[in-house]
């Protein structure tokens, strides 16, 4: 393997074996020594894949997955032989983040903090048999939910129409094919859909520590330091797993009649245009829109979760949502490569997109300002808001998702105890409710990388700018 | 013989190995080590019982396709699944699993298992000892 740095928080790997095109990394020094050679690795076998555009990307929270790195970009070329890839999205289609602002500060929420915590877990449930009986949508509606996504919530609702137009995509990807969801994939997901799931999922009640851009804050709703904002990350549950599962299987047996030689298995892919790939497409939507209508649903509990918690009316607490963004997916996107503007198909797989002003993609609201880029970190650290940049135009419009994990679960069960993570957070003010210890430990502070160091990672590359820095109060998690 | 052992190779997921002097009770035992990833709870009676049936000429899809089910009648049924017994035969696999129905007050969840991943899986013989590795997305 061949590094060299092409500017600051910039590394490329040059091109050697089957890679067709290199591989750039961007970490500052810091963040770089971190990374996993095996992640690198996965980040070369990335390149060798048929279409690739420009170079096969890890954003400095990249860490090793299965087949493709997580925290990685990938966009393919339908002309060149490009092909797609559910590995290159994740098992959580569509797991994403939104934040919803406050008129509330961390002064007026402190003493209030510990209900507001128990009612958050009680009315948005999380863990096992995460399953709600509270979102009325029946068996045949599950296909409506995956064609309309956040659009059936609110037309249900559980929401406002404004909400869609500060959603990536408003909240529904169009060219969906629910006939091409397996009957597994509905079953699972029916009952789950309203629920927080598990492990990295959450939902956090954070203030503003820092504003390093007070006129795109202030566009974005973040009008002061203490300022108090939720966020809440999760994805598709047992219904996008399935479907990515689903043709995992599907393409492994149809791989043979493309001929496509992938140095790992998990890079499975079919041919854009290929039937297969357009059954995916169909059914990868459903799953993006699935997700989209979760998020949406889970924000009209929490915004009367609040209301009744402060015994206030919504227009005295504010409750406006600033973005909600996707970190797992694959969506068709223009480009320009090679001085020419082209449709390709973008893997994002921990991995935000993030687009300058201007971008037809990005709401009327934001145009000048640019995307709003929300980016959780542990939750013993800090979140941040950014805004998209032209010069990410190198990263097919994409930064990180997150702090990108250091070690393993396994480490993590082996060295930290949950109730000692809890117990040093609360001594800091920090409420932290789970549905289990392990849980906690495996998602401790230390099992992350720096988010700060990442952050300013993507900044000094040029692919995002920092707006706000978040820390977090109280985290409730599956 | 351990039946089963947590392993380190996955940073952002949960990998297993599991052992068997048959391929079908490594197929057993990595079925709990499946669960074992989600639940604490060491008494889990056997009250509840579900037949699966599938079909493989490739062993590693086999079990690949086998902890699917499981996870596919855990996450539809919410049954936590203890003992199993498993017959494999030309590719064909019947397996009886048995459990109880999860219960909050007395199971004690760890975390969601989201799929069973083809990463890293391998199943190998080695003297007399059948040996597979598992990486689960969690």
């Amino acid at each position: 393997m061949e590094m060299r740095k092409i500017r600051d928080s910039v590394h490329e790997i040059k091109k050697e074996g089957a890679m067709r095109v290199p591989a750039r990394l961007y970490a500052n020094d810091s963040v770089r020594s971190l990374i996993e050679e095996s992640a690198l690795i996965q980040g070369m076998n990335v390149a060798t894949m048929p279409g690739i555009q420009r170079h096969s990307i890890m954003l400095p929270d990249t860490h090793y997955g299965y087949g493709f790195p997580i925290g990685g970009v990938a966009a393919f070329f339908e002309e060149e032989g490009g092909v797609i890839s559910p590995g290159g999205i994740g098992y959580d289609q569509n797991c994403g983040v939104r934040m919803i602002t406050t008129t509330l500060t961390a002064d007026e929420v402190k003493p209030k903090l510990r209900e507001l915590v128990d009612a958050l877990f009680k009315n948005v449930p999380s863990g096992v048999g995460s399953e709600s009986d509270k979102v009325r949508a029946k068996d045949s509606e599950i296909d409506d939910v995956a064609r309309l996504g956040a659009k059936w919530a609110i037309e249900h609702g559980y929401g406002e129409k404004e909400d869609l137009s500060r959603t990536e995509e408003n909240g529904c990807m169009e060219n969906t094919d629910p006939s091409k969801v397996s009957d597994k994939a509905k079953k699972r997901g029916r009952p789950q859909l309203g629920t927080l799931g598990s492990g990295n999922h959450f939902l956090e009640i954070q203030k503003v520590s820092d504003i390093f851009e007070e006129k795109t804050a202030k566009k974005f709703g973040i009008t002061g330091k203490d300022q108090v904002i939720i966020m809440l990350h999760c994805g598709s549950r047992g219904y996008g797993y399935q479907i990515c599962d689903d043709y995992i299987s599907r393409f492994n047996s149809a791989m043979p009649k493309w001929k496509i030689e992938l140095p790992d298995r998990e890079l499975v892919c079919a041919p854009l245009g290929s039937d297969e790939a357009n059954d995916f497409v169909g059914a990868l939507n459903c799953g993006i829109n699935y997700a989209f209508c979760n998020r949406q649903v889970m924000t009209h509990w929490i915004r009367e979760t609040m209301m009744s918690v402060f015994r206030k009316e919504r227009e005295e607490l504010g409750l406006d949502l600033i973005y909600d963004v996707c970190h797992n997916v694959a969506k068709f996107e223009e480009h320009e490569v090679d001085g020419e503007r082209r449709v390709l198909c973008v893997h994002r797989k921990g991995a935000t997109r993030a687009m300058p002003a201007g971008r037809k993609e990005i709401p009327k609201l934001y145009r000048k300002e640019g995307q709003p880029v929300l980016i959780p970190g542990d939750m013993g650290s800090a979140s941040y808001v950014m805004v998209g940049t032209e010069s990410a135009s190198e990263t097919f419009f994409s930064t990180a998702h997150g702090a990108g994990r250091l070690s393993s679960r396994t480490h993590a069960l082996k060295t930290i105890r949950g109730e000692d993570v809890q117990k040093k957070l609360e001594a800091r003010g920090q409420i932290v409710r789970a549905t289990s210890f392990k849980v906690i430990a495996e998602e401790a502070p230390g099992v992350y990388k720096n988010i700060d160091d990442v952050i300013a990672s993507t900044e000094s590359a040029g692919i995002s700018r920092k707006v706000a820095r978040m820390t977090p109060m109280g985290v409730t998690k599956g | 013989m351990k039946k089963f052992e947590a392993l380190d190779i996955a940073t952002a997921d949960m990998a297993f190995a599991a052992y068997g002097k048959t391929k079908e009770e490594m197929f057993e035992n990595a079925a709990k080590a499946l669960f074992s990833v989600m639940f604490e709870t060491k008494e889990i009676s056997a009250k509840e019982k579900r037949g699966i049936i599938l079909e493989h000429e490739d062993d590693v899809i086999l079990l690949h396709d086998f902890l699917s089910e499981l996870l596919y009648l855990f996450d539809t049924e919410h049954i936590i699944f203890t003992k199993f017994n498993v017959k494999i035969n030309n590719g064909k696999l019947t397996s009886e699993a048995f459990g109880e129905k999860y219960d909050e007050k007395k199971h004690k969840f760890i975390i969601d298992v989201k799929a069973i991943t083809y990463h890293k899986m391998e199943i190998k013989k080695e003297k007399n000892l059948w040996k597979c590795v598992v990486i689960v997305d969690t």
